[in-house]
């Protein structure tokens, strides 16, 4: 704000901008800032800290206080932060209204415990947190920034991946490939995001679903791009791709039969989507050719492909739509990769030293470029789709 | 995403009602169910007092309970101390469970205790007999009720 302070000061100056601009920007600039993500961050940090505070306290189990008064209280609590969210709702206090959402869904999670310890549940800690997952979904929709949909994320999938990896339909339906259950998340988020966009493009649950869904596949990729040494313990085949296949059918109906999409945008998530099922029959094929050192590197150079070319579609994606931070991320990740690629081709000490010291001198050669091209590269990514 | 007021109110009483449900449900299958004592065995000195909780076997006097590895629905009949994969016919107290690795689960397998009782319950509950009191409603469903120790609740057993 200071800074913002001093730059007006010398547009006003130089006849930039009148002292009415001026009050007009510093006043709007100074509503902000009372919502500002820092202050987001910060309340929703506390809220989280209270949070686990209140689970720990739970947790510690205290014997010497009736049941009845414990639920009682715990009821209470939870009844007066649900009446804090709608207040800080009215009242349009958004940092204070994420915080107290963040403190609601927490809440829940700590009576989900209490009752489990109060009436001895034999439940795992997945099923706990599948049924938190599912009565607080409709809450997490009401947030504004991106973090209490994305804490819900995190869980929803921890939650569910163990819960199926251990069920009797995940040989059935996956083979026994957990990979192929990771990829079959990157298709479910997908749908949740594309669905939310339609009614709210910029909402926080749409943006949390669509990152969910980019980290799951960015994971997908490196554990098959990382998995070269030994593709059969990946346990992909073409088998255990088939719920993932339906998943991604279904996503690509709903680009198809919508019109969030330019022509060019679902050009671009079909060929990801294409690529990203290429990576579940990858190790199959490459495992049985994977013999000898050419057929490694070989191999090293598919999987890098497979990295590159997913991301670096993932990446004009987002810029496509807007999503500038997201768009460098990726591309920086791209970055990276080639590198490794570079790094993967060598072989002996003295290459290997030599190797070091000029990929030093790439990654910082690549950050004063990255620094200096980041714009026009971000750019000519969003010009590119049109 | 959510403009209106009225359902946000509605978005935030869905996961508190939900959370009364299952509260008013687990009250009623304690006091509406009919109470049993059985014994415990099979502590597992590493996973005893796991997250303040105490891991057991119940052991129901059951010959040739979960005799498949198949996971599959079970129910064991308290009447003749029988186990079947189907509902039990004419049995007028069965629990509802499953078998899981060769073991019967009816969800009755944990109590959890005070994180400052822990070691000392630990000590108590090793060697002794130790048996949980659990109510059992209608359709088969078991709940904890309390922790016995040489036939007294562990409370009164630590003293």
């Amino acid at each position: 704000m200071v800074k913002l302070e001093t730059k007006i000061q010398t547009w006003v100056s130089q006849g930039l901008i009148s002292e009415q601009q001026a009050d007009k920007i510093l006043a709007h600039e100074g509503s902000r800032s009372s919502s500002s993500w820092f202050m987001v961050g910060l309340l929703s940090l506390g809220a989280f800290t209270i949070g686990l505070g209140v689970i720990s306290l739970i947790a510690a189990n205290w014997r010497e206080i009736p049941d009845a008064i414990k639920l009682g209280a715990d009821f209470l609590v939870l009844s007066m932060i649900a009446y804090g969210v709608l207040w800080a709702f009215d009242a349009k206090k958004k940092a204070v209204f994420e915080g107290a959402l963040l403190l609601f869904i927490i809440g829940c999670m700590a009576t989900i415990g209490l009752l489990a310890q109060i009436f001895h549940s034999n439940g795992t800690i997945e099923q706990a947190l599948l049924f938190w997952s599912l009565i607080t979904f409709p809450a997490v929709l009401a947030a504004n920034a991106i973090l209490v949909p994305m804490i819900w994320s995190v869980i929803f999938a921890s939650a569910t991946f163990p819960l199926i990896e251990r069920s009797p339909l995940f040989e059935k339906m996956f083979h026994g490939s957990a990979l192929s259950l990771l990829c079959a998340l990157v298709f479910v988020f997908a749908i949740m995001a594309l669905n939310f966009r339609r009614f709210s493009p910029e909402a926080a649950s749409t943006r949390a679903f669509s990152l969910s869904s980019v980290i799951c596949g960015v994971v997908f990729v490196a554990i098959i791009d990382g998995g070269t040494s030994n593709f059969g313990r990946l346990k992909l085949s073409l088998e255990s791709g088939l719920v993932p296949f339906i998943l991604a059918q279904t996503f690509l109906l709903q680009v198809y039969s919508g019109s969030i999409y330019r022509r060019s945008q679902k050009f671009l998530l079909t060929a990801l989507t294409l690529v990203i099922l290429l990576g579940i029959g990858m190790p199959e094929t490459l495992n049985s050719m994977h013999r000898g050192k050419v057929a490694y590197l070989y191999a090293n150079v598919i999987t890098a492909s497979l990295s590159i070319v997913s991301l670096g579609l993932a990446g004009v994606f987002c810029a496509s739509i807007g999503r500038r931070p997201m768009f460098q991320a990726i591309f920086f990740l791209v970055g990276l990769r080639f590198l490794a690629l570079y790094f993967q081709a060598l072989g002996g000490l003295a290459l290997t030293g030599l190797g070091l010291i000029v990929s030093g001198l790439v990654v910082v050669g690549f950050g004063f470029l990255w620094n200096k091209y980041r714009l026009p590269v971000t750019n000519w990514a969003e010009g590119m789709v049109k | 995403m959510i403009k209106s007021r009225k359902i946000l109110l509605v978005t935030l009483m869905i996961p508190i009602l939900a959370l009364l449900g299952l509260t008013t449900s687990k009250i009623s299958n304690l006091f509406m169910g009919r109470e049993v004592e059985l014994p415990i065995v099979g502590f597992d000195p590493r996973d005893l007092l796991s997250g303040h909780y105490l891991v057991y076997r119940v052991d129901y006097g059951v010959a040739n309970l979960c005799a498949t590895p198949e996971e599959a629905p079970g129910f064991v009949c308290l009447d003749n101390r029988t186990f079947t994969q189907d509902k039990p016919d004419g049995c007028s107290l069965f629990i509802k469970g499953s078998c899981n690795h060769l073991r019967f689960e009816a969800g009755i397998e944990r109590f959890y205790i005070p994180e400052e009782k822990a070691a000392m319950l630990d000590q108590i509950v090793r060697g002794k007999q130790a048996s949980i009191v659990i109510s059992i409603t209608g359709a088969g469903h078991a709940q904890v009720k309390n922790l016995l120790v040489n036939g007294k609740p562990w409370e009164e057993a630590e003293k």
